[in-house]
């Protein structure tokens, strides 16, 4: 990105701050921000969430990672620090994806594990079809709860 | 690569010189790193709760307004952050221009924003506790599934309920709280026999497990009703064309047993008078026949004593029979009257001290949307019954767990502006020290970027 | 030592000990120090003193594996009054809970990272100090609360926590399950929240030190190697500690205020109310193991560095491939994160993921070789020097090989199905953590022990405490590995409780004599180790003829550590160099006047 950034002199520190920065700016990031939060409440109520919740929190994280990207670019200066960023950010970035990931499989997923006796414990939703099931057909069928 | 100058032995503590990897400071240099370490701490945390959250049974897990969490009040605290990450980026921009002055402005602003941020999260979190959402050992108001367990821990808080009522009562109070205790003693009872044993009674009778299963949700509804539940309510029709079977169910033998009484009660009236009747006449005879009756005397009499054994026979056996009518009678009583509370429990009617089910829900005509009015905790606070929210506990868990260690950063950095702002002026000099609980702050806000959605959103 | 004359490059300079001192100049010289050579003392003398009671806890349960239920000498009487003398159950799994606690906890990750980290790095690199040394004091002070938790444990209903130093969920997560999973594992886990709390302290202050604070001409690749050990160590610290931490506290929320994050629905124990539930106590076995497979390379990696300076400066030849070296610890490292899960091939884990950790963890297996094949190298053709701290090196090099082998078959999930939880584990690790470790760290002892204090400790009684120990480790732990192949059984009061394991018992009484033999050598060692701090001969700066840049300054060094500004114009590792008539080539020691200084990235 920038030059300097091989450079090991502290001097290249004190390298014009004040020409990035700038109040506009960060009022332009600040505009951004509230915008993208706004994006975000309408998708969790929109009809997007409503037909496939899958897509709308996958926007609704994407929209959380740009917001993450602005912060960290412009409010922490990381858009002009040298290299050393990526360093300390991207591994444990990466690392924390790790971790989620294999949780997934156990934790996750632990459902699928679950036996007899701890279904029986387990929280369940509303059983109304079982019961539609057993008694009268004079009742039409409800819909699943809609899982939030 | 860098060769200092040779500096020459001192005696004591020589200044030495480095040959720096990175061109910022140290203390930046730490904090990133301690940033980055804060990172994996908060990818614990949130990593544990999406895989507890999506692993949780399917269709459990509580939305928003299930647990009282209301989206717009944390777009609201994001938004409060969002400010105070520009304001302290603004203090920063200040202190570089080596105005103090305004930098302290800005700071003392964000402290400002800071500390709203932890007022709306008290407030926010009163919300949960105020409705038993909170986890406690060993077991909060909330209960993951409604089961047997949950049933007798309503009926146990009901019972503990009267037992105190009862105490205080005892103790004679002033007329004014013992009629508000009176009246409670009657919502106690009343739920006591027509919520609690009639749904223990329909679960113990029922050896369909679906209606079980109904019976439960239905309990479990009346006391805290969750939007995504209230397709329990289309139980509720079952329910009372249950209850109302039952009633007419009962009608007719009721009404069949009072006649039975009623005639008994007439044989049993005419026997009587005919046996009065007739020891009169044995008497009589008796009289008459004096000390030597004659055989035919003798035989009317007995014929007589003979009829008379006969009524008496039939006075005893009819009352026997009236009194074995009553008897059923009142037992069909007991449960017409059973049913009778049940059915205005659910329906609402002039005997009921307590809030019908019916009136919990409205159907409105947009569709299978159904509002859900306050169930009995609402309507009765001081009530406070186990509530049934499923996957309820791991949500106040994890829900508590993020959000709390969230704020306690929060208030570390409060702390931290605090005692920069009481130690001085906000110079060029101390522009350091400002970037750094900057980077901080902005870590935080970071955190919270993302529990935004993944909390209040998902 | 008698080969190596004692150095007499530079007078000495007692840095302290000034005839008359306040109280207060005192406890800010010894006790509230920000100097870190006082600091890693301090951590020094707190490990040594845990190593103490961790040996002590270990005989006992070494004594109940010899001779089971039978009176326990001189103190069972006074802790088993109840029981005649005898040890209970609850009590032999409260032993090797609290052996394995207070031996990773308070002994080896402090001695190492604590200890020599503190000591040695701002030496090595050329720097005055630790970056921040109020944190760095911090750290230390940070390890007191820890110490108390878990003394405190000890007295706590049911003696001490026995949930395994794993503490697996639910014995963990519900107070009711054991005698001690009450208030003593509640203390346990305050303790190690401290003792991380600490560790996290350190290790952004060593990476800033190593980062920021190395002396003019000091570039990464003429760093030595025990540096590069810190340095990695205090990044999988960085990285792997805040997991435990965040689940140390979400363990503790279950355990106090009911939240359920490891705990299914309804376990009960001891008719305890049931638990809400609805988490998996898989999940704190992810989250340890995620940071405590990474810890047990912090264990190793400094003591991997150690090894190879005193093999170098021994064996007066370069390390054998210094960059091969610097890689396959960076390797390790960052393979040691994603290989956690052969922890838990039996524990009900997914299948697929078991398949991904098994060849994951067999991947490190090469790193780990590349190191072993360097120290050979190095040694290949060395003019070796048999000094303490070189026999105690190359001890930990063959100890080594043994305790990774053995990690080998133990990698392979249908091999570990067999194996786990007996006693080859238990052999594989003492070999890693006793043969290796801790035999480093005595070699460590020896080698800085001059630097310390300014004197050398005895070599022949070195010499005698290195053989002895190095037996009865062998004596000890090798015969677990034959234990563990025909089944026995870990963390069991009394195996021979089955008929299959009765035959054993012998086995076991001389595995018993040698571990007791292994702690009563210690004594040499510590007699030696006070002896000397008072009476051991004087040395100067550079007693070992080495290279790095502690051994320029004063011994021991004062405040500041230099009285000269180090510029550095080499890496560590020049011995034998034919610029130079001496066999050894010190990294501050100009280059001749006609040559120009070696290239900086070093071109071993
Ligand atoms: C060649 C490299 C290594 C491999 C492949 C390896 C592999 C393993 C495996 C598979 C286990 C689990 C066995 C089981 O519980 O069934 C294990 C346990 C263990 N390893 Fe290693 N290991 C290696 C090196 C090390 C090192 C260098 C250390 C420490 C310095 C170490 C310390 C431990 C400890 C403490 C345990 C036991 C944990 C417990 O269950 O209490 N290992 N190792
Ligand atoms: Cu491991």
């Amino acid at each position: 990105m920038n030059a300097h950034d091989v450079s090991t002199d502290v001097a290249s520190d004190a390298h014009g701050h004040e020409e990035h920065g700038g109040n506009a700016k960060y009022l332009a990031v600040f505009g951004a921000l509230v915008v993208l939060t706004a994006i975000s409440f309408f998708l969790a109520n929109s009809s997007v969430y409503e037909t496939s919740p899958v897509v709308a929190r996958a926007a609704m994280l994407a929209v959380s990672c740009a917001k993450a990207l602005l912060v960290m670019l412009f409010f922490m200066h990381l858009l002009w620090e040298a290299n050393w960023k990526y360093v300390l950010t991207i591994p444990a970035s990466l690392m924390s994806v790790f971790l989620v990931l294999m949780l997934v499989p156990d934790v996750g997923r632990r459902t699928e594990k679950y036996n007899l006796e701890r279904w029986r414990h387990a929280s369940e939703p509303a059983q109304i079809q079982h019961h539609q099931a057993g008694h009268g057909a004079d009742e039409e069928p409800h819909e699943t709860p809609d899982e939030h | 690569m860098a060769t200092a100058a040779h500096e020459h032995e001192h005696h004591g503590h020589i200044r030495l010189e480095y040959q720096p990897a990175l061109p910022i400071p140290n203390g930046k240099v730490c904090l990133w790193l301690f940033l980055s370490t804060e990172i994996m701490f908060f990818a614990a945390l949130i990593g544990a709760y999406i895989v507890l959250r999506f692993g949780a049974p399917a269709g459990t897990w509580p939305g928003p307004h299930d647990v009282h969490v209301i989206e717009t009040v944390g777009a609201i605290n994001t938004f409060v952050l969002i400010c105070s990450s520009v304001t302290i980026v603004l203090a920063l921009e200040a202190a570089k221009q080596n105005k103090s002055g305004l930098a302290r402005m800005f700071l003392f602003l964000t402290l400002a924003l800071g500390t709203l941020f932890l007022g709306i999260k008290a407030f926010e979190y009163k919300s949960k506790f105020d409705h038993g959402i909170y986890p406690k050992r060993p077991h909060s108001l909330v209960y993951d599934k409604a089961d047997m367990y949950y049933l007798q821990a309503v009926r146990q808080r009901l019972q503990d309920h009267r037992a105190s009522i009862e105490k205080e009562l005892a103790a004679k109070p002033a007329k004014q709280k013992a009629e508000v205790l009176r009246q409670r003693l009657d919502v106690v009872d009343h739920l006591l026999t027509h919520y609690v044993a009639w749904t223990e009674r329909q679960i113990a009778q029922s050896d369909d497990a679906a209606w079980r299963f109904a019976q439960f949700d239905m309990f479990a509804f009346y006391i805290y009703p969750l939007a995504r539940n209230a397709a329990a309510t289309s139980y509720l029709e079952e329910d009372l064309r249950v209850v109302k079977e039952e009633l007419q169910k009962l009608a007719a033998p009721m009404a069949k047993l009072q006649s039975e009484i009623e005639k008994q009660k007439k044989e049993a009236e005419e026997a009587g008078a005919r046996v009065e009747a007739l020891q009169e006449q044995i008497e009589e005879a008796k009289k008459k026949a004096g000390d030597n009756p004659s055989d035919e005397q003798k035989t009317a009499i007995t014929k007589l004593e003979e009829e008379l054994a006969a009524a008496t026979k039939q006075q005893t056996e009819a009352t026997a029979a009236m009194k074995k009518a009553s008897t059923e009678l009142q037992g069909l009583q007991v449960q017409h009257k059973a049913a009778e509370g049940r059915r205005q429990l659910i329906e609402g009617g002039s005997d009921s001290p307590v809030p019908s089910l019916k009136s919990l829900v409205e159907v409105d005509d947009s569709g299978p949307h159904v509002k859900v009015h306050g169930g009995l905790n609402e309507h009765f606070p001081w009530l406070k019954l186990p509530i049934h929210i499923p996957s309820g506990n791991m949500w106040a868990s994890t829900y508590f767990l993020l959000t709390g260690f969230h704020a306690m950063h929060v208030a570390v950095g409060l702390l931290v502006f605090v005692i920069v702002l009481l130690t001085g002026p906000l110079n060029r000099s101390r522009a350091n020290v400002v970037e750094n609980i900057g980077l901080y702050w902005h870590f935080v806000d970071l955190v919270w970027i993302f529990l935004f959605p993944l909390l209040y959103l998902f | 030592m008698s080969d190596i004359p004692l150095g007499t490059t530079a007078p000495v300079a007692v840095g302290h000990a000034k005839p008359s001192m306040g109280v207060g100049e005192f406890l800010s010289t010894y006790v509230f120090s920000r100097d870190h050579k006082v600091i890693g003392i301090q951590f020094l003398f707190s490990t040594l003193l845990w190593f103490l009671v961790g040996g002590l806890l270990a005989l006992g349960i070494r004594w109940q594996l010899a001779w089971p239920w039978s009176n326990m000498p001189i103190i069972g009487r006074m802790l088993f009054s109840a029981q005649g003398g005898q040890i209970s159950p609850e009590f032999y799994t409260m032993l090797f809970t609290m052996h394995a606690t207070v031996m990773i906890f308070f002994v080896i990750i402090p001695i190492l990272a604590g200890a020599f980290g503190n000591f040695l790095i701002p030496l090595m690199i050329g720097a005055d100090d630790m970056a921040f040394p109020t944190l760095n004091m911090l750290s230390y002070w940070f390890m007191w609360p820890a110490f108390i938790c878990i003394g405190l444990s000890f007295f706590a209903p049911g003696n001490g926590a026995a949930a395994g130093w794993t503490s697996y969920a639910p014995l963990s997560a519900i107070p009711e399950a054991a005698p001690s999973s009450g208030m003593a594992q509640t203390l346990w886990l305050l303790g190690i929240t401290f003792v991380g709390v600490s560790s996290m302290m350190g290790s952004v202050n060593y990476l800033t030190t190593i980062i920021q604070m190395r002396a003019p001409g000091m570039t990464m690749f003429r760093l030595p190697l025990t540096i590069w050990g810190m340095f990695i160590t205090a990044i999988l610290q960085a990285f792997a500690l805040p997991v435990l931490t965040a689940a140390g506290f979400m363990l503790l929320l279950d355990r106090t205020i009911g939240t359920g994050f490891f705990l299914p629905e309804m376990a009960t124990a001891n008719n305890a109310a049931p638990t809400s539930g609805g988490g998996q106590p898989l999940l704190w076995q992810h989250l340890f193991w995620f940071y405590s497979h990474p810890a047990v390379y912090i264990m190793i990696l400094p003591a991997m560095g150690m090894v190879s300076d005193m093999i170098s400066c021994f064996a007066r030849k370069p390390i054998f491939g210094y960059k091969p070296m610097v890689y396959s610890m960076s390797g390790i490292a960052g393979l040691g994160f994603i290989v956690w899960g052969h922890h838990m091939f039996v524990s009900g884990m997914n299948p697929a993921l078991g398949m991904t950790f098994m060849v994951s963890t067999m991947m490190i297996a090469l790193p780990s070789a590349v190191k072993t094949f360097n120290w050979l190298g190095t040694l290949w053709g060395g003019k070796i020097h048999y000094t303490t701290p070189m026999l105690f090196s190359i001890a930990f090099v063959s100890m080594f090989v043994i305790g990774g082998l053995s990690g080998i078959f133990m990698a392979a999930t249908p091999v570990d199905q067999m194996i786990h939880d007996t006693y080859y584990i238990v052999a594989h690790f003492h070999y890693v953590l006793f043969g290796g470790t801790a035999m480093g760290v005595f070699g460590a002892i020896y080698f800085w022990f001059p630097k310390m204090f300014g004197r050398m400790m005895n070599d022949s009684w070195g010499k005698v405490h290195f053989f002895l120990t190095f037996i009865f480790l062998n004596g000890t732990f090798f015969t677990m590995h034959v234990l563990g192949a025909v089944g026995f059984p870990r963390r069991l009061a009394d195996p021979y409780h089955y008929l299959t394991f009765a035959q054993l018992q012998p086995i076991n009484q001389f595995m018993t004599i040698s571990a007791i033999g292994m702690v009563t050598s210690q004594i040499i060692f510590a007699i030696n180790f006070f002896y000397s701090m008072f009476y051991g001969p004087r040395v100067g700066r550079n007693p070992w003829h080495a290279n790095s840049l502690e051994w320029m300054a004063p011994s021991p060094p004062g405040h500041g550590n230099f009285d000269f500004q180090p510029v550095v114009y080499r890496g560590p590792y020049e011995y034998g160099s034919p610029e130079t008539d001496d066999d050894y080539y010190p990294q501050t020691q100009p280059p001749p006047e006609d040559r120009e200084a070696s290239s900086d990235e070093g071109d071993h």
